[in-house]
């Protein structure tokens, strides 16, 4: 799957939404008779901007995989609790991010050692290449020792175009506390870049 | 966006992205995940399949059989709070003997034997049976002791 439809799966529901949440109050009536096929077609349908979201929260594929697993469940465990006629998607995503946002605060230490060595550019001079591994792994480190819920709003706001208010629902605060974890995180996430001149390119 | 929302800064999207934290899943990895979310939710869609009946109708009709219960609860409580007092049987006095047969209650008080008390439930002549009952003891206490005496 190219990256683009990946940001693109996080993005709010196009204009036929009204015929997604038919679609999905059909398929959640047979869930609840305990449909396996119908089931599957729900993961199957939500299973990307999960897996996405969850990453997002995670910074770790494995570990995404396991929170977008868990969180299915449990939204399987709580169907009866989901009103039909309303989004499938924004009640789903809530579990995923209240979830993840526990575990990733369990986590977020184990993941400092995630740091990517193949970062660089063969048009750079090696001294460059060192400087702009060196950089870049400052900012991943950055990043991920960012607390879970500034880590969560900037990624979904810098990558995936989400708006302040999207994501104020998304992680239920005000778009005032969003606004202010964003600036804290780009704060932060602007001083690891500082030095490092090529990232532009 | 509204006004006051910032703009994405474009130099922390390129470095997120390097930083692989846009990494997409191949369609194969997701038609891995799925299989094992589906796997792992098969026994809970199993228990869901054989208990769909009365879960489905107690679902369906919870709104209807909170709102009967909450109604017919009310009706109670204003039955209760409302009902006129009733008045005890006139001549009725509390802590008098309701048997019109003393001689049985002293029958049972004096632990007369099963024999005794059945005789004077069929002949209800108590004063017999009572006085009988005391001339056995007298007997049997008499006997026993001239046995001990002899001895």
């Amino acid at each position: 799957m190219p990256k683009a439809s990946a940001r693109r799966e996080l993005l709010p529901s196009s204009p036929s939404q009204q015929t997604a949440i038919d679609d999905d109050a059909a398929i959640i009536a047979k869930i609840r008779e305990g449909d396996r096929t119908a089931f599957g077609a729900l993961v199957e349908r939500y299973l990307a901007r999960a897996l996405a979201l969850g990453q997002r929260l995670m910074h770790h594929r494995e570990d995404a995989e396991d929170l977008v697993q868990d969180a299915f469940f449990s939204a399987l465990e709580h169907i009866e609790d989901f009103q039909p006629g309303r989004p499938f998607w924004p009640w789903l995503s809530r579990i995923i991010v209240n979830r993840g946002l526990d575990l990733g605060a369990a986590r977020s230490i184990r993941r400092t050692e995630l740091l990517s060595d193949e970062i660089g550019d063969d048009r750079d001079s090696p001294a460059d290449r060192v400087e702009r591994r060196e950089v870049l792994e400052r900012f991943e480190r950055a990043l991920v020792l960012l607390p879970p819920k500034g880590r969560l709003v900037v990624q979904l706001f810098e990558l995936d175009g989400y708006s302040v208010s999207e994501i104020a629902e998304l992680v239920e605060a005000s778009p005032a506390t969003v606004r202010w974890h964003l600036h804290v995180a780009r704060r932060q996430l602007r001083h690891a870049l500082s030095p490092l001149r090529g990232v532009e390119r | 966006m509204t006004f006051r929302d910032p703009r994405p800064d474009p130099r922390i999207s390129r470095a997120l992205r390097r930083v692989g934290a846009d990494d997409a899943p191949s369609a194969r990895e997701l038609a891995v995940l799925r299989r094992r979310i589906v796997e792992q939710a098969e026994p809970f869609l199993r228990r869901r399949r054989n208990q769909g009946v009365w879960w489905e109708y107690t679902v369906a009709w919870r709104r209807t059989l909170v709102s009967v219960a909450l109604t017919a609860a009310a009706l109670a409580m204003f039955g209760i709070l409302h009902a006129p007092a009733r008045r005890l049987p006139g001549g009725l006095v509390v802590g008098a003997r309701s048997s019109s047969d003393p001689e049985l209650l002293d029958a049972v008080a004096n632990r007369v034997s099963s024999g005794d008390l059945l005789e004077l439930i069929v002949s209800s002549n108590g004063g017999d049976v009572n006085a009988r009952a005391a001339k056995r003891r007298d007997d049997t206490s008499g006997a026993i002791t001239s046995k001990g005496s002899a001895q």
